[in-house]
């Protein structure tokens, strides 16, 4: 008797063992497949034939703007009927799934183009850096030029002044 | 100058306003298809010649006497650009826009040259004014290397013309190195020093080789043209050796630092030689310096065994000047020798010989613009020029000295380049002053010897 039941408990255990296995290899596919359809929404895209976005997802609905091959736009997500919802310039409508193709990711040609940007961005802060201050170095050597051909100018004229006041001929003058 | 309106005063500001107006005015306007400054001038000169009319008139004056060979040319040079005007006036109007501007300024350069011909009292006012009005230039000009200032629309053209601003600096340097070695007042000194190292700047920024050589020629030409005074002579190599000691320096300007925005560049081998050059001329200069006792007024101690060794400079220096033009492009290909000085005479002798070769000669414009019988005419009316100029020097005119040597400048430089207008003007004037300006100087006409004091009889000559 008591080996039957703990025969009978054995296999209750291994139901049991048995079916938390399945409960959490059915979670696991369940946040798979999630992720898998959250792969889905939130990527770009590249439209490849001219394609209208419509209101609806549907053929007769309005159109909202024209993209034409080669356009990237941002796809939102999978919806009924074979259509994806597309956001484009802050506006929402949906475009046949047949007509988007998913946009491959070129890191490496990314990284490039961002560290040459970078580059652009820190060549032109130097050169506004340097124009600032051959600006500051051309107002200062401008004011020492003017006043020093002030400074002549009025010696000049001191001295003619002086010269006259003394009553005393101007050098070299032929009278 | 006289308070009152008379014919004196109106001469006075004519020739204030064409000295004066010479670089300042300066555009390219044209009004009725005559630039500004093309009318500005002929007006001033007609101005001029309305006031002598009228003294003429009142009986005050003689109108325009001819006494002098170069009279009769002035007036067949005026006559001949009148038949000029009236040709054109007949040309055919196919082949094209007629353009008097130039008939208008070789007229108004003849009567500037009958009316000072006709008597004028030269001021010293005038090479003043001409120093104020180069200060304001030369401060421009240096503005636009130190501190990348737009000028003002009418100043870019004359600017971007080196050998006319060559032209002008040159001028201005030897105004003010002249007004420094006659000077007697402390701060009037102070000014013309002031104004000499502005203008050597300017034209060493400039860069044109030629003016270069021809500022060093004025400075060897000072003590031989004028009484070679200690106190002139001190003086004159004050300013040498303040011309010697910023173009020497230069280098360190343009190589080491970043102060310029335009391109100017000096070689720092070059700087080198230059300075070896002033220790040489230094050495020699205060050895013979040492032997002048040292309570001797500057002002009566007559230095002619100097001036004679300034007289083989000045020779020398013409003849080297020479000798590398005409070498031309043959320095660039120089061989054999060895060591400094070969490098020296390829890097004095090559840029100089380029520079002399690239320019067009105001001859060649001349030529270009009215024909080889208008170019004729200049060369003989230049000649004629000169030999009154020759025939109005003296040792004892301080005032016709520096205005002759001023004028030869001149003569040289238009075998190089087209001054331009602007300069032309007042060169003419001062060459006109050269050749027909009477200066009052002091002859000693006897010495009267007695026991109890020495005595000297001094007659006032005009």
């Amino acid at each position: 008797m008591k080996r039957t039941i703990s025969v009978k408990m054995q296999f209750m255990l291994l139901g049991m063992l048995l079916g938390m296995l399945w409960i959490r290899q059915s979670s696991i596919s369940s946040v798979l497949a999630a992720e898998s359809a959250n792969a889905e929404t939130g990527r770009l895209m590249t439209a490849e034939r001219r394609v209208e976005m419509k209101e609806t997802p549907d053929d007769k609905a309005v159109t909202i703007m024209t993209f034409e091959k080669g356009s990237s736009v941002f796809s939102l997500g999978e919806s009924a009927n074979g259509w994806y919802q597309v956001i484009y310039q802050d506006k929402v409508g949906y475009v046949p799934e047949n007509a988007l193709r998913s946009q491959e990711m070129d890191v490496e040609g990314l990284n490039a183009e961002m560290a040459q940007e970078a580059e652009e961005a820190k060549f032109m802060i130097e050169t506004i850096e340097r124009y600032r201050s051959e600006a500051r170095r051309s107002k200062i050597w401008g004011s020492v030029i003017v006043i020093l051909v002030i400074g002549v100018f009025a010696t000049g004229i001191i001295a003619e002044i002086r010269g006259r006041k003394n009553g005393g001929s101007e050098s070299g003058d032929g009278e | 100058m006289q308070k009152k309106f008379s014919y004196t005063y109106l001469t006075d500001l004519c020739i204030c306003l064409l000295l004066s107006i010479t670089m300042l005015f300066r555009s390219d306007i044209e009004i009725a298809g005559f630039p500004v400054y093309t009318i500005l001038l002929f007006l001033i000169v007609l101005a001029w010649l309305a006031g002598r009319i009228i003294c003429a008139n009142r009986k005050e004056k003689a109108f325009l006497s001819i006494h002098y060979f170069a009279d009769t040319v002035s007036v067949t040079a005026v006559i001949c650009t009148v038949c000029s005007i009236i040709g054109k006036l007949f040309r055919n109007p196919e082949e094209g826009a007629i353009d008097f501007s130039w008939n208008a300024e070789a007229i108004a350069l003849a009567l500037i040259c009958l009316l000072v011909s006709a008597g004028i009292r030269f001021h010293f006012l005038y090479l003043n004014v001409i120093l104020y009005s180069g200060l304001f230039v030369s401060g421009m000009f240096m503005l636009t290397y130190f501190a990348n200032i737009q000028i003002v629309g009418a100043f870019n053209e004359v600017f971007a013309d080196p050998e006319s601003m060559a032209s002008y600096f040159m001028l201005i340097g030897m105004i003010s190195v002249y007004g420094y070695c006659v000077s007697r007042d402390r701060l009037r000194s102070v000014f013309y020093c002031l104004v000499s190292g502005i203008a050597f700047f300017a034209l060493f920024l400039n860069k044109n080789i030629v003016s270069l050589w021809l500022m060093v020629i004025y400075f060897l030409a000072v003590p031989v043209v004028l009484r070679p005074t200690a106190a002139l002579v001190k003086r004159v190599m004050q300013m040498f050796f303040l011309y010697g000691f910023m173009l020497s320096n230069m280098c360190l300007l343009t190589e080491y630092t970043q102060v310029f925005y335009k391109d100017v560049s000096y070689a720092s081998e070059l700087s080198v030689y230059y300075d070896l050059l002033m220790a040489v001329a230094g050495t020699a200069f205060f050895k013979y310096w040492d032997r002048i006792p040292e309570n001797v007024d500057g002002e009566r101690l007559v230095l002619r065994r100097m001036q004679k060794k300034y007289r083989f400079l000045l020779k020398l220096t013409l003849f080297l000047f020479i000798v590398i033009i005409l070498g031309a492009n043959g320095w660039k290909e120089l061989t054999g020798g060895s060591g400094a000085c070969t490098e020296l005479l390829r890097l004095l002798a090559v840029p100089l010989a380029d520079e002399a070769g690239s320019g067009a000669s105001l001859f060649l414009n001349c030529f270009q613009n009215t024909g080889a019988v208008s170019v004729f005419f200049i060369m003989f009316y230049v000649l004629v020029l000169a030999e009154r100029m020759r025939i109005n020097y003296r040792e004892d005119k301080e005032l016709t000295g520096i205005l002759i040597l001023i004028s030869a400048v001149f003569i040289l430089q238009i075998l190089f380049w087209d001054p331009g207008i602007h300069n032309t003007v007042v060169y003419v004037f001062l060459l006109a002053a050269a050749c027909f300006y009477q200066e009052e100087y002091r002859k000693i006409t006897g010495v009267r010897l007695n026991a109890d004091e020495l005595s000297v009889e001094i007659q006032e000559i005009k």
